[in-house]
């Protein structure tokens, strides 16, 4: 209990004084994982939206794939990762590893499949109905497409915050690829890690709460933005 | 559009679930297509339609085997409104047509008159019932102005008012601009309404085809009669 209320008051000097390297970590923790959700969600919606919206041969065994690794386990996606960019590896000439771009790299394979499932999820349940009425209506492709997409802006924008919540919160990958070097490729879960191990429960606390704070501010955004569309759908007028 | 169907077909994993052939539309009439549920009624349209892919159908749009899709308007059986105002749901078959703004609503407005929903300009189109979304689909098709409509079910889900207007807004579109129409019913009294012809379907087959006072009072089919008998038995 004493450990715990000392961390406590440790976490609040530390938070309050604007610690220099732990706002360095926060700050280098929202990089990472900002360029890490942005750059899944233009390669993940875009794929999603096809795949969702198309029928062609062997679009179950990529479904299927996709939904697998949407329950990939960062320290495995860290671990190819780490493969594929140490020295010997077939990447190994960038000599990306242990920088942040590794980390950014790792995180996009783990958030990557989990935006690109729930937007294909979300656009299989408004293909048909959607579909059809442009059909019916002679609209062309371009416009169909728009129309899907605003018809599924909600879900998408949801899908790319849980896939930030994952970004955020993950710490297996980007500890193997990142390496946890101070000053350099410490973010706040990998932190948390070393400093509990450490003893020291006033750093390791500071960072948790933040992190709890980021999460909470995510999770309230999500659940916003989907009771914002059933308000809406409700708001009678005229 | 005058369209001769020599053959419209679908199979379902082996099982031909419309097996239509040798009648035709002809141009500028009202068609009503009535039968069981099941019986083919809105694959017919989706073929027509050129909605539903179907390797072994021929027929010919005024002549011509390439369907006009430009040309042909299909409103499915449930409507599907998209998540913004109604009236912005209207538009969205003439907003790129060149048109002034100004005629641009004016279109929407009557439209909507039409189909009595003129207040709900501005309402979320997400927060109307069942018939009210079904009105404002109909505007949306007819304000397109296509030679040939195809409507499945029309006024399923509207009550006796509704019914009323879309029968009016109907017969006026086809009377002034010469519109084809075909459309679903299980309603023999809306299909005797205005009607020119019935065309009778069961299990996939046209059983019967003519004038509504003939096919309703004299139904030479079977399954005809049988359908209108349930119908006037429930209808008391
Ligand atoms: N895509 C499909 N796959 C399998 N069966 C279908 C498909 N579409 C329609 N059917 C079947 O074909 C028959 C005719 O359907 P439909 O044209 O919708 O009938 P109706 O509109 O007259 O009620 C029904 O038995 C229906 O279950
Ligand atoms: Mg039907």
């Amino acid at each position: 209990m004493i450990g715990i209320t000392k961390g406590l008051m440790e976490a609040w000097r530390l938070i309050s004084t604007f610690d220099s390297e732990i706002y360095g970590i926060i700050g280098l923790s929202l990089i990472v994982t900002l360029s890490s959700t942005v750059l899944s969600a233009l390669l993940a919606v875009p794929l999603g939206v096809l795949i969702g919206s198309n029928n062609f041969k062997g679009k179950n065994i990529i479904v299927r794939t996709i939904n697998t690794l949407m329950g990939l386990p960062p320290v495995v996606a860290g671990l190819i990762v780490y493969l594929l960019l140490s020295r010997t590896g077939p990447l190994g000439y960038f000599g990306l590893l242990f920088s942040p771009g590794a980390m950014v790299i790792a995180q996009v394979c783990i958030v990557t499949p989990i935006i690109a499932g729930l937007t294909m999820a979300s656009i299989r349940l408004k293909i048909k109905p959607v579909k059809e009425t442009c059909q019916g209506m002679g609209l062309s492709k371009g416009k169909t497409t728009r129309l899907l997409l605003h018809e599924c802006r909600y879900p998408i924008i949801s899908a790319v915050m849980a896939g930030y919540g994952r970004a955020i919160s993950e710490v297996g990958a980007i500890m193997l690829v990142g390496g946890n070097i101070q000053f350099k490729t410490r973010v706040m879960t990998t932190a948390i890690v070393l400093e509990t191990g450490k003893g020291n429960y006033g750093k390791a606390l500071a960072l948790g709460i933040i992190l709890l704070v980021i999460s909470f501010a995510i999770n309230w955004l999500i659940h916003s933005v989907q009771e914002g569309k059933s308000y809406e759908g409700r708001s009678v007028k005229g | 559009m005058r369209v001769e169907v020599l053959k419209a077909e679908k199979k379902v994993g082996g099982r031909k679930i419309l097996d239509a052939s040798d009648f035709t539309i002809e141009s500028g009439r009202i068609y009503a297509v009535m039968g069981p549920n099941g019986a083919g009624k809105t694959t017919l349209l989706r073929i027509l339609a050129g909605i539903e892919q179907s390797a072994f159908s021929q027929i010919l749009y005024d002549g011509s085997e390439l369907v006009p899709r430009d040309k042909i308007a299909y409103m499915t059986q449930s409507a599907y409104l998209f998540d913004t105002t109604v009236g912005k749901n209207v538009l969205l078959g003439i907003e790129d047509e060149g048109a002034s703004e100004e005629e641009m609503n004016r279109a929407v407005s009557d439209s909507l008159r039409k189909v009595g929903m003129e207040g709900f300009l501005e309402a979320k189109a997400k927060s109307l019932s069942g018939g009210e979304a079904q009105r404002v689909a109909l505007a949306r098709i007819l304000i397109m102005k296509k030679d040939l409509v195809l409507l499945d079910e029309p006024s399923s889900a509207t009550d006796i008012k509704g019914a009323e207007l879309i029968e009016e807004y109907i017969q006026e579109v086809n009377k002034n601009e010469r519109t084809t129409f075909v459309f679903t019913t299980h309603n023999p009294s809306q299909a005797q309404r205005i009607a020119d012809e019935i065309i009778f379907m069961n299990s996939g087959k046209i059983t019967e085809k003519g004038v509504p006072s003939r096919i309703l009072n004299k139904p030479e089919n079977e399954e005809t009669e049988r359908f209108l008998r349930n119908w006037r038995i429930a209808n008391v």
